[in-house]
């Protein structure tokens, strides 16, 4: 799932994704529609934006490991947030420039739930 | 000039003396006993010429001299020393009366010296036409020459009462003085000691006369020893008057000892008021200030109370700038005999006032200019906030959105897609890319988001990470640093940082970040070559010198030649 307020963005990055062997399943533009889809949806991911309009993605991050069946938050920025990753659970941080599947799959080759499903 | 014509007249005087056979020893006393009064006068002129004092001394110096003129053998010369010559009593009396501003306030004073007046003028005139010399017998005074008189009956009778009158006056007036002095505090009878001593001086010369002319001195000695006598005490007088209004001088440097005196402190009235009691040696002085919130003078509890009844035995002195009152003081009446000395006094304490209400204003300024610093920089901060996050959210965003559709692109690009075309689209994206990082660098040095989102501590390390030179961080702070404090530490790390990148040629940098109390300490220690000094600080250390310092902080930097560079900040914690 992807979760940014940018909606041009969010296009590219599940076209990026997907050409890559992802299967980007929902979108969201803010933190707290990000929690309730991440409940909803159950996405095996979540690239999260830290900067959202409603609030901070770290904060939506630790709402997310709450859901019933929570789901590997990878956080994502153009700032450098890399330090914010322990704070709120989250797998790992990507800068938005650098997004791409390898990228994302080698955030996710840390978690062995993930490890064998990876595209 | 003045002198000079009353010396030169003094010494044609005693010349006429010496041809009418007086002896040296006496003509030198009573030169002596007009020059003491003639060189107390220049004195007083010279010290204060402002002082009506002078003249009233010179006029009993040059008056003694007229009466020396009297042995002359010129007739009209004779006559004039004959009745004028018992007129510098009456200038004695009057300098003994207005001392020590010159002027009579005392409507009995004033009355004592209409009636010397008249008696002096009674006695002249009974000189020049009443007088009817004795027959042949050996007298040598100046014959009548204006009226047919020839019963010394009136002249006598004129002479009398001239004597008389002239000696009950002069008691009364050594009375009035007296009661001045006994009515005094302290430093109203310091002031008014030399005034009596003279005073006794003319009732000395009086009683001479008197004796003079009673025909019961049978003694030459007897009569040449009271004069030798009269002389000293002339000349004890004219110094003692030099000497008292030398004295108001001294309360006039009271005065400027006052003004030296009113330290920090003496704007609080208890200070002041002490410092007032010393200068005016009146330990009975009452300050009251003004309280415009009382609406009237208050006491030391910031009471309001009533000004005493200004009844002859306390004086009030009120206090005023521009018609607003300042203060009042309650003090002894014997302070107002010297005006100069209560003028100063009161430009002193106005002079405080002003002070106080002067730094009462710096104060306020001060505290409004850095009112208005921290709220300048918290709109800085605010601006830079706002700018970092247009940034972000805006051209940083589209940029990242293009990069990663042209990595799309590239990818998508077909196995015969132009060599060129995916050459430059793989240049473009890396152009791109770099831009990007310019731009967040950039946004990063306006505002660290960081630095809102995750602390001062998180901050720093983020700092050290991306810094050229190797940093050794040691961070123990607490979570709730305020805002603007952990911009001003975050900003003077990072400005530290690139200096030591810049010039310090340093191995390691060391930077400790810590609590002590409520402040925030920050040192950051390189080992390169030092040797900076202030003055070569770049505008960018001196503004975070600004930014330091309004916030409320101090920062400190020792960088010997050769002994690298510390960089020592102290930041409250609020």
């Amino acid at each position: 799932m992807l979760v940014d307020d940018q909606a041009a963005f969010r296009t590219v990055a599940r076209r990026l994704l997907e050409s890559d062997g992802f299967l980007v399943i929902g979108e969201a533009a803010d933190a707290r529609s990000a929690v309730r889809a991440a409940g909803e949806l159950a996405p095996d991911v979540v690239l999260l934006d830290v900067r959202l309009p409603d609030g901070s993605g770290v904060d939506a991050a630790r709402l997310i490991r709450d859901v019933e069946r929570p789901p590997v938050v990878v956080l994502i920025s153009t700032a450098d947030y890399a330090h914010a990753v322990n704070g709120c659970g989250a797998q790992g941080f990507i800068p938005k420039g650098q997004l791409s599947g390898a990228r994302l799959r080698a955030a996710l080759e840390a978690d062995p739930a993930l490890g064998s499903d990876l595209p | 000039m003045l002198l000079v014509v009353g010396v030169v007249f003094g010494v044609l005087a005693e010349r006429t003396q010496q041809l009418a056979g007086r002896s040296w020893p006496v003509m030198i006393a009573d030169i002596l006993g007009g020059w003491a009064f003639l060189v107390a006068g220049m004195l007083v002129w010279g010290r204060r010429p402002g002082n009506r004092c002078w003249w009233l001394l010179m006029a009993a110096g040059i008056s003694w001299f007229v009466g020396t003129l009297w042995a002359t053998a010129d007739e009209v010369v004779s006559l004039i020393g004959f009745a004028f010559g018992g007129w510098h009593y009456l200038f004695m009396v009057w300098v003994l009366l207005a001392f020590p501003t010159g002027l009579v306030p005392l409507l009995r004073d004033r009355i004592l010296l209409g009636v010397l007046v008249v008696l002096s003028t009674v006695r002249t005139l009974g000189r020049l036409f009443l007088f009817v010399p004795p027959d042949g017998t050996g007298c040598d005074c100046a014959p009548n020459r204006f009226l047919p008189i020839t019963d010394p009956m009136w002249f006598d009778a004129a002479e009398s009462l001239y004597m008389w009158g002239y000696t009950a006056t002069i008691l009364l007036a050594l009375i009035s003085v007296a009661v001045r002095w006994s009515g005094s505090s302290r430093p109203g009878r310091r002031m008014l000691a030399p005034v009596l001593s003279a005073g006794t001086a003319v009732l000395a010369g009086q009683a001479y006369d008197r004796l003079n002319q009673s025909h019961e001195i049978v003694d030459v000695l007897t009569q040449e020893g009271m004069f030798y006598v009269l002389v000293l005490l002339r000349v004890i007088a004219a110094a003692a008057f030099v000497f008292g209004l030398w004295r108001l001088k001294g309360s006039r440097s009271a005065v400027a000892d006052l003004v030296a005196d009113l330290g920090p402190d003496a704007a609080s009235p208890a200070p002041l008021e002490a410092a007032l009691r010393r200068a005016l040696g009146d330990p009975t002085l009452v300050l009251l200030p003004w309280s415009p919130a009382a609406g009237g003078y208050v006491d030391d509890h910031e009471q309001a109370v009533a000004l005493p009844v200004d009844d002859g035995r306390r004086a009030i002195t009120r206090i005023e700038r521009r018609g607003v009152p300042v203060a009042a003081l309650v003090h002894d009446p014997a302070l107002l005999e010297d005006p100069g000395l209560i003028n100063g006094v009161v430009a002193a304490v106005r002079l405080t006032a002003d002070n106080e209400r002067l730094r009462d204003e710096v104060d306020r300024q001060l505290v409004e200019v850095a009112a208005s610093r921290s709220r300048i920089l918290d709109a800085g901060d605010a601006e830079r906030r706002r700018i970092e996050r247009d940034l972000h959210d805006g051209a940083q965003q589209r940029l990242v959105t293009i990069g990663l559709a042209l990595r799309l692109t590239e990818a998508r690009l077909g196995k015969d897609a132009d060599p060129q075309m995916r050459s430059d689209l793989v240049q473009a994206v890396k152009d791109l890319g770099e831009a990007i990082d310019e731009l967040r660098d950039l946004a990063q040095g306006i505002h660290p988001s960081i630095l809102t989102e995750a602390g001062l501590a998180a901050a720093l390390e983020s700092l050290a990470d991306r810094a050229p030179v190797p940093v050794h961080l040691q961070v123990d702070l607490p979570d709730d640093v305020a805002p603007p404090i952990a911009a001003t530490a975050y900003f003077a790390v990072a400005e530290a940082l690139t200096n030591i990148a810049k010039h310090a040629r340093a191995a390691t940098v060391e930077v400790l970040a810590s609590s002590r109390g409520d402040r925030v300490e920050i040192v950051v220690v390189d080992d390169g070559v030092g040797g900076a000094s202030e003055s070569a600080f770049g505008s960018g250390l001196r503004g975070i010198a600004d930014r330091v310092a309004a916030v409320g902080g101090s920062m400190r930097v020792h960088s010997p030649a050769g002994g690298g560079t510390r960089l020592e900040l102290s930041l409250p914690c609020e």
